[in-house]
């Protein structure tokens, strides 16, 4: 994965579920909207580390970079993960909210 | 079809225990991920974008009703009421819980099926023809090899660890079902000129992103010396294959570098110094594995078949579907019917559990209780009579299973792509529902004639694309999708590889561009010209130039 630009929020996959989750600044939330966004890179390796360290939880973490303002993710493959499946809009995330636009 | 015998029993059972102790150790932080991973996709279980994915192996692409019931119920009780069937004959269940994954599995033991060896760098499910047996062009019945291969390789402790995944499928005919040639091993059942039975080897196929066509090893292999002979070409690739290179550690990029000649050359050296007696197959156990596929007792019916002919007389729809969906079998007044799993606007290989329901049941009133899932992401009742065929028809309608497109535009094949899958770097279902919509016209669709697109949403290639009459490749760059085309692939007969056909294409533009390459087709083609007779007459730029076209 390209070394992380701009401003970043940290994500995974949930250990039991695999369900995307995102670090709030005090635990992992299923909603990206309560992400916390990293804008120093210093602050975004740290905690990089810390959820590789302490992967009790969740599998895989990694940065995510954000659209402008964010916590929304930047990235389609991120868009998607926040949501569901774009071609089944009964699964996944959105099958509990309002419907979007992809 | 093959029945577990107390060793095969004994395996699979003693390894769904060994799964669920080892679940239980991840969940209890005895195990960390990076000890876990590896174990978890020994059993299929992958890590996908919005949840685990399980992958269950389907050998050979065969399946009794039975199983295919407890696949359904296993979508109700731990998924999300469907799964999907993929281009190496196997099913994918995407949501299910890693908690419930050792019951699942568990629940997959009591009907002989698992998904061991469907992840990792080991030999995969081995695939196969799905009219195996019933097909009318057929020499031999490859089913008993597949499933002597798929004890030989299941567990291997020398080739469990290879370099990389490897893949093996077998065909039966010499009209090509089973895509042996972009495989890591194809086997071709062949007779030499005593009539004596053995295998066309082929090796070093294989799509991704170094896509090969697979060579010639042996012309033929006595049947006899199969294991003793693919023991060597593992051990070649096994000691050589590039480990410091992921994506230069497929036994094709092996064959290339050594060359083909002194390939064979090592694999015939280490073929003679084999213990061949020792490697080689029991006779009594080839024996017993090859009466588990004795053809079932077809009660005799009227090759007039009245109740097919009235009905397709009488009902055009029908008779569509007969015109597409059937494959001559062996046997008068039987056929072999592909019921396609691509409706129109749906997600090609996808299947509800009402709709496995349905099969299996179908399977069972009309088709010896047995299926096939092919390649093609579709599935496969391999022996139903003639004259029960409107009755059939009817019953599959009823669960939106009468799709009359086998082989046609429609009939698309597409892997999961970023709608699901971690590797992807681009959609692959949308772009085939916008194609598939674009072409609903049933009389549309029989004027274009066979034409298979195919779609990978990544280069990884498990939607083919190298192969297909057209193919399409979803890429990324900086977060925008979009869709490279290649022109003139094929897996069958003179198998070839297509070229890519200039830059890349935005999602929304792909089904117009098809549409010109079809019409282009419609309008040089002679008659009884498929697409890629057309594109083999006139040459790639004859297509390539319409496909940028504005205007």
């Amino acid at each position: 994965m390209a070394k992380p630009r701009g401003p970043q929020i940290l994500t995974a996959n949930h250990l039991l579920t695999g369900e995307a989750v995102f670090w709030t600044g005090d635990g992992w939330s299923p909603d990206y909207h309560n992400a916390e966004v990293l804008h120093r890179p210093e602050d975004q390796q740290d905690r990089l580390a810390m959820a590789e360290a302490a992967a009790g939880t969740v599998v895989g973490p990694y940065l995510a970079g954000v659209a402008e303002g964010g916590p929304a993710p930047a990235h389609i493959r991120e868009i998607i993960r926040t949501r569901g499946p774009t071609v089944r809009r009964d699964l996944g995330k959105q099958a509990a909210a309002p419907a979007v636009e992809t | 079809m093959y029945r577990y015998d107390d060793f095969d029993e004994r395996f699979v059972r003693e390894r769904v225990a060994q799964f669920r102790d080892q679940v239980e150790r991840r969940l209890s932080g005895a195990l960390t991920e990076d000890e876990f991973k590896p174990l978890r996709l020994m059993n299929g279980l992958y890590l996908q974008l919005h949840a685990y994915m399980l992958r269950v192996a389907i050998p050979y692409g065969t399946l009794s009703s039975v199983q295919m019931r407890r696949l359904a119920d296993i979508a109700d009780r731990y998924d999300r009421g469907y799964g999907h069937f993929t281009t190496r004959q196997n099913i994918q269940f995407n949501w299910p819980q890693l908690k419930d994954v050792p019951d699942i599995l568990e629940d997959l033991a009591e009907v002989e099926m698992h998904a061991i060896q469907t992840s990792g760098n080991c030999i995969r499910n081995v695939t196969s023809d799905p009219f195996a047996g019933v097909a009318e062009d057929e020499i031999e019945d490859p089913r008993p090899t597949a499933e002597l291969l798929r004890q030989w390789s299941s567990l291997h402790p020398e080739f469990s660890f290879l370099p990389r995944k490897f893949k093996i499928a077998i065909t039966g005919s010499p009209n090509d079902r089973a895509a042996t040639r972009v495989h890591d091993i194809g086997l071709r059942m062949v007779r030499d000129a005593d009539g004596r039975p053995g295998y066309e080897v082929v090796v070093g196929g294989g799509q991704g992103r170094t896509p090969m066509l697979a060579q010639v090893l042996r012309d033929f292999l006595p049947k006899a010396d199969l294991l003793p002979y693919l023991e060597a070409m593992m051990r070649v690739y096994n000691l050589h294959g590039r480990r410091d290179n992921k994506f230069k550690a497929r036994i094709k990029i092996l064959v290339h570098e050594l060359g083909l000649e002194e390939y064979r050359r090592q694999v015939e050296a280490a073929f003679a110094e084999l213990d061949g007696p020792s490697v080689a197959a029991d006779l009594d156990e080839f024996a017993r594995i090859e009466a588990a596929f004795a053809p079932p007792s077809y009660p005799a019916r009227d090759p007039a078949a009245p109740s097919f002919a009235r009905a397709y007389r009488g009902v055009p729809d029908f008779a569509r579907w007969a015109d597409t969906n059937l494959t001559a079998h062996k046997v008068a007044g039987y056929a072999a019917v592909t019921v396609s799993l691509k409706p129109i606007g749906g997600i090609p290989g996808d299947a509800t559990s009402d709709q496995m329901h349905v099969l299996a049941d179908a399977a069972d009133r009309y088709g010896f209780g047995e299926l096939r899932v092919t390649h093609e992401q579709n599935i496969v009742l391999p022996d139903i009579a003639m004259d029960d065929l409107p009755a059939l028809w009817r019953m599959l309608g009823a669960a939106g299973l009468d799709t009359a497109n086998r082989s046609l535009i429609t009939d698309i094949i597409a892997c999961p792509g970023l709608d699901y899958c971690a590797l992807a770097t681009a959609r692959s279902i949308p772009i085939a529902q916008g194609i598939s919509q674009r072409f609903a016209d049933a009389d549309r669709q029989k004027e274009i004639g066979p034409l298979a697109i195919k779609i990978s949403g990544c280069i990884n290639a498990c939607g083919h694309h190298h192969v297909g009459h057209i193919g399409i490749l979803g890429l990324e760059k900086q977060g925008q999708e979009y869709y490279q085309i290649t022109l003139g692939g094929t897996p069958e007969g003179e198998a070839a590889l297509g070229s890519r056909a200039g830059p890349g294409l935005a999602a929304e533009e792909v089904p117009e561009a098809i549409e010109r390459l079809v019409d282009r087709y419609i309008d040089l083609r002679l008659d009884g010209e498929t697409f890629l007779h057309t594109y083999r007459r006139l040459g790639h730029d004859a297509f390539k130039e319409v496909l940028h076209a504005t205007g």
